[in-house]
């Protein structure tokens, strides 16, 4: 019988021990949630740089809401080796009383500059590759357009008073990477040749592709940064995919969860740890004083721990693989969602559920090494076990402040490799170390002072208080593991609420069932004579003109904010400026003054409270915006902040009126109708008069919006189930890890003489201060983590809400009493001689 | 011939008196006492005299404030592990482990040496100890008395020079006390081993080779 055999043995063993369950249990979670994690995360990205050499048609690819000057193109052309001008136009196509919102985009004839279209000869037929677009006065549709006007190849379309043929079905362009977010519908056409106007009217995108090597790329880099502040150039070579910025904030989110559960799952293991070494210690030192050399026992506890790491990986992987199948098919279909069908198939075709060795060798290799470190304590606590322990009983444990603060340091590390976020993970171990701080010196100062007040009398309370002064050290142990857990738990359900709310105000309820998302005032005169024929009612109107942020205090707006947001990414694109003299009736004043009568056209602008937050804006700040080929400066004198009962639509820019309306561009409307339920069916009537007209049935807008919600609440209730675990375990592993304490008092009281009824009685207490105690340092370390956190991190104003956050907290100590009352009762079940042998 | 010799031995601890302030707990100074290859040695005293901190001295376990622990193995000096190789222990507690069974513990000592043999040379000393039919018992299912003849039959399998023992009986009342003392001595004579004894029992204590009492810091030999 050899070494190997007897540590298999002991494993085996060991195995039937609770303790030895919850520290595979946590184990096994941890390595879960940490592959899956970087799985996942692994496949998204390989798939994402497959995708992004595959589909962007170019080296690359500079857009622009306005068209270059004559002289910018030739400059351009002759910087690259290739150049093609493409078009974006959102249009509404109509056909024989059915009409159907469309991407139309007008390509000329040196497009595509890599890789091929793909299109068919009917909208069943077999993919053709074509080399290059429609010629003139053809259109080619994509299938669901096709579908939609109820047309067939062959046949013609009318559009924007001219005709054109509808020869192809157009299945996949090369460059549909940068269509982003995006669910259109597309068509193709020609450039009209010359430099004539684009025919029709609409939001105009210019694109253009261009082929460069590396030279030419660098030349062409800095001249756009210098020459065109509000253009957008993406690149193939070490460019930036559109959605590695989306994918950031969602590791941001998850490099937090994962700090939370991490800590979660060390408390645990560190709380299970103390019972298991015991246990280890012991059965050390009787295999010395039989013996065995403390280097060798110190090896054969090493097999066997690696016998469970081996264990817990195997499980975690077969769980993760598992695992990764759900989350890649959710995110293809989120995909599918957001970026269109054929791109989201295009990327959802790519993530495929795989090993990644690579990335499995790295993440397991690293959560062995923080698994060692986490085991470092009990390993020092076995390789000090000696005979003597059996003559005399020893402190094995370094102090327990020394152990958390090395758990907090091996956390920040892991996290800090885990989640690129240094000030996020920084902000949050402080916040956990205060929140130690506080709880630590809260025990103290409480039992000991409530202890000398309560001294001099009886009962069961003062004896309560008595008993857990006499415990100090441990039931500090214990208060700070409860407490680190409710804080992690409180903050992250509230940042989980919080996060939730947001998105929902996102969808506030539209009043009208048409949003008129862009009118000229043409056609706005136009609308309210379709509205008096058909019935329909304007709800809401507000104008505004396009503008692009181009600079803040002079820095471009990524260098000036610094952090990823919603707003920033939004911003990229051109926004809606619109402006009122006086507060409009559904915004609230958030900060500083409003314009007054005099000021109206001084160059001073009101942004959006959240926005304001995300971009990082204080009052003060000078905005520029490029309106119509124009740089206009503005002053930021106030923050406005949506205030719900009078209407929906709101804008996050406003400026005075005078402010923009001298500058002579096309003004702009926006609002909300409501159609009866026959008018929709005359729809088609202005959308054949105005292509441009975008106008977006809500009932569109809530489908979009309800697929991402559905999304976030999936992954959020994941995360939850994987949480509410792993809170479980660190409570049984603090419950039980006292019970053999609690067994051997409840047995000494009731051999004095107790009642059962009383011994209960004093176990609540003790509960009750414990929660007390934890509860209330949570609440400190919460609110701090909130004010730290919030807006830095998730741009959210910190609101707490203090129903919700008691509430939770109540919760949470009622199922810690029942707990630690329930393991009371089972063990005053057993009799007085039984509890007396225990000890 | 193997033997332990220690030299002008001085222990103490430091500790705090109730009022906090440091204060040094002296045991004995200048001690000295050789313990023999085929001899039984008892140590008596009072408790609190210092007569498991010495045993530990002796076993090599701690080591001394001032003095020398010299250890004689083979006709060489040896260390403080090739000592432990070779010695066997029984406590007040027995210590058994509560998992195993009485077979698995007795066999243990040999199966951390790697011995092939474990379980036969285990069923023979169970046989000895009078417990081949608790065999596969767990230590929870036997009496006290049970329990530290299974602990003597574990400290004898691997066949040691030298045993010791923290009041073995202690725990134990008169007449079960009476047959531990004679197995554990019977052990010894058999196997050749030398034995250090701690206990307050004069009766066990009379049945070793030589005596000493420990108290007041000094060890005297009794006659
Ligand atoms: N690690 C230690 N630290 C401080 N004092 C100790 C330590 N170990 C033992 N003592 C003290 O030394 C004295 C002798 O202890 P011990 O050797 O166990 O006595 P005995 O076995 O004779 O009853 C006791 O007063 C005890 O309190
Ligand atoms: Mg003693």
């Amino acid at each position: 019988m050899n070494f190997l055999t007897l540590a298999w043995q002991e494993f085996r063993s060991d195995l039937g021990q609770a303790d030895t369950r919850l520290q595979l249990l946590a184990q096994i979670l941890l390595a879960f949630f940490l592959l899956l994690l970087s799985l996942s995360g692994a496949s998204l990205q390989s798939a994402l740089q497959q995708n992004l050499s595959d589909m962007l048609g170019a080296d690359l690819v500079l857009e622009r809401h306005r068209p270059l000057s004559e002289a910018q193109r030739s400059a351009l052309a002759e910087l690259s080796a290739d150049l093609s001008e493409t078009r974006l136009l959102d249009i509404t196509l109509s056909h024989a009383g059915r009409h159907q919102q469309v991407q139309l985009k007008l390509v000329d004839r040196h497009y595509p500059l890599q890789g091929q279209l793909a299109v068919g000869r009917s909208r069943a037929s077999e993919h053709e590759s074509a080399g290059r677009g429609p010629g003139a006065g053809e259109i080619w549709l994509d299938t669901r357009a096709l579908v939609g006007l109820g047309l067939a190849t062959g046949e013609s379309l009318h559009l924007g008073g001219r005709e054109y043929l509808v020869s192809r079905a157009l299945f996949h362009e090369p460059d549909r990477l940068l269509e982003g977010h995006s669910v259109a519908v597309r068509a193709m056409a020609a450039l009209p040749a010359g430099a004539a106007g684009p025919p029709l009217a609409g939001d105009t995108r210019y694109r253009y592709l261009l082929n460069a090597d590396a030279s030419q790329e660098a030349v062409i880099v800095a001249w756009v940064q210098r020459e065109l502040p509000d253009a957008r150039l993406v690149r193939k070579r070490g460019g930036q995919h559109p959605l590695a910025g989306f994918w950031q904030r969602v590791e941001n989110f998850f490099g937090l969860s994962a700090l939370v559960l991490f800590v979660l799952g060390g408390v645990a293991m560190d709380l299970i740890g103390r019972r298991l070494l015991r246990r280890e210690a012991y059965r050390q030192a009787v295999y010395q004083s039989l013996g065995l050399s403390p280097a060798r026992g110190l090896c054969l506890y090493g097999a066997k721990w690696m016998l469970g790491i081996a264990l817990s990986f195997l499980l975690a992987g077969l769980l993760a693989l598992a695992g990764q199948q759900w989350v890649l098919k959710l995110l293809q279909g989120h995909l599918a969602g957001a970026l269109g069908a054929d791109i989201g198939a295009e990327i959802g075709a790519e993530l495929e559920a795989a090993w990644h060795p690579g990335v499995l060798a790295r993440t397991l290799g690293l959560l062995w090494l923080l698994l060692l470190c986490l085991q470092l304590p009990t390993l020092i606590g076995v390789g000090r076990a000696s005979v003597l322990e059996l003559l005399r009983p020893q402190q094995r444990l370094p102090a327990l402040a020394l152990r958390l603060a090395w758990m907090l340091t091996c956390f920040s590390l892991l996290v800090a490799a885990y989640s690129d976020n240094s000030r996020l993970t920084l902000l949050m171990i402080g916040t956990l170390l205060v929140t130690l701080l506080l709880i630590a010196s809260l025990t103290f100062a409480l039992l000991t002072l409530v202890e000398r007040l309560t001294r001099r009398r009886g009962g069961l309370l003062a004896f309560c208080l008595f008993t857990m002064r006499q415990r100090l050290l441990g039931k500090s142990a214990q208060v700070m593991g409860l407490g680190l857990c409710a804080t992690l738990l409180l903050f992250t359900f509230m940042l989980l609420r919080d996060l939730g709310q947001a998105m929902e105000a996102n969808s506030r309820a539209v009043d009208g069932n048409l949003l008129i998302v862009r009118a000229t005032s043409a056609q706005m005169a136009d609308i309210e004579a379709w509205n008096r024929r058909t019935g329909s009612v304007l709800r809401q109107s507000r104008p505004y003109v396009r503008a692009q942020l181009v600079r803040i205090n002079g820095l471009a707006p990524e260098a000036f904010s610094g952090q990823p947001s919603e707003s920033l990414s939004r911003i990229a694109r051109p926004i809606r400026l619109s402006w009122s003299a006086e507060l409009p009736a559904n915004n609230r004043l958030a900060a500083g003054r409003w314009w007054q009568a005099g000021d109206e056209n001084r160059r001073q602008i009101s942004v959006e409270d959240e926005v304001m937050a995300d971009l990082g804006l204080s009052l003060g700040d000078a905005l520029a915006f490029a309106i119509g080929g124009q740089l206009v400066e503005f002053t930021l004198v106030a923050g406005h902040a949506y205030r719900p009962g009078a209407g929906s639509i709101t804008f996050w820019f406003q400026v005075p009126p005078g402010a923009v309306e001298s500058l002579g561009v096309e003004l702009l409307q926006m609002g909300s109708m409501e159609l009866p339920q026959r008018a929709w069916s005359q729809l088609g009537e202005l959308w054949r008069r105005h292509p441009g007209l975008e106008l977006l049935p809500v009932k569109q807008l809530s489908e979009r919006f309800d697929a991402t919600l559905a999304l976030v609440t999936r992954v959020v209730a994941g995360y939850s189930l994987l949480l509410g675990l792993m809170a479980l375990l660190l409570v049984a592993a603090c419950v039980r890890g006292f019970e053999r304490d609690d067994r051997r008092k409840n047995g000494l009281l009731l051999s004095l003489g107790l009642r059962r009824r009383h011994c209960l009685r004093l176990n609540l207490y003790e509960w009750l201060i414990t929660a007390a105690i934890a509860g209330g340092g949570a609440v400190a370390g919460t609110s701090l983590a909130g004010q730290l956190i919030y807006r830095s991190q998730f741009h959210l104003n910190y609101r707490p809400d203090a129903l919700y956050l008691l509430g939770t907290l109540a919760i949470m100590a009622a199922v810690l009493c029942l707990l630690g009352l329930w393991c009371c009762r089972h063990s005053l079940k057993a009799s007085v001689g039984e509890l007396m042998a225990e000890s | 011939m193997d033997h332990i010799e220690l030299r002008a031995l001085g222990h103490w601890f430091e500790g705090r008196s109730q009022g906090g302030e440091p204060e040094t707990i002296y045991l004995f100074d200048n001690l000295n006492l050789t313990v023999r290859a085929g001899r039984s040695h008892a140590i008596l005293g009072p408790s609190g005299a210092g007569k498991s901190s010495l045993l530990s001295l002796i076993a090599a376990l701690e080591r001394p404030r001032s003095g020398e622990v010299a250890i004689h193995l083979d006709g060489r000096a040896a260390d403080a592990p090739s000592l432990r190789r070779r010695s066997g222990f029984v406590f007040q507690q027995f210590h058994l482990l509560p998992e195993l069974d009485a077979l698995g513990n007795v066999a243990l000592p040999l199966r951390l040496r790697g011995d092939g043999q474990a379980r036969e040379k285990a069923r023979h000393w169970l046989e000895r100890v009078g417990l081949s039919a608790r065999a596969a018992h767990k230590p929870n299912q036997l009496s006290g008395g049970e329990q530290q003849r299974l602990a003597i039959a574990r400290a004898f399998v691997a066949e040691p020079a030298f045993v010791f023992a923290d009041e073995p009986t202690g725990n134990l009342d008169q007449h079960t006390a009476a047959y531990i003392g004679e197995l554990l001595f019977g052990c010894v004579q058999e196997q050749g081993s030398a034995l250090v004894l701690v206990t307050h029992s004069d009766t066990l204590s009379r049945m070793a080779d030589c005596r000493y009492r420990l108290s007041g810091g000094h060890l005297e030999l009794l006659a």
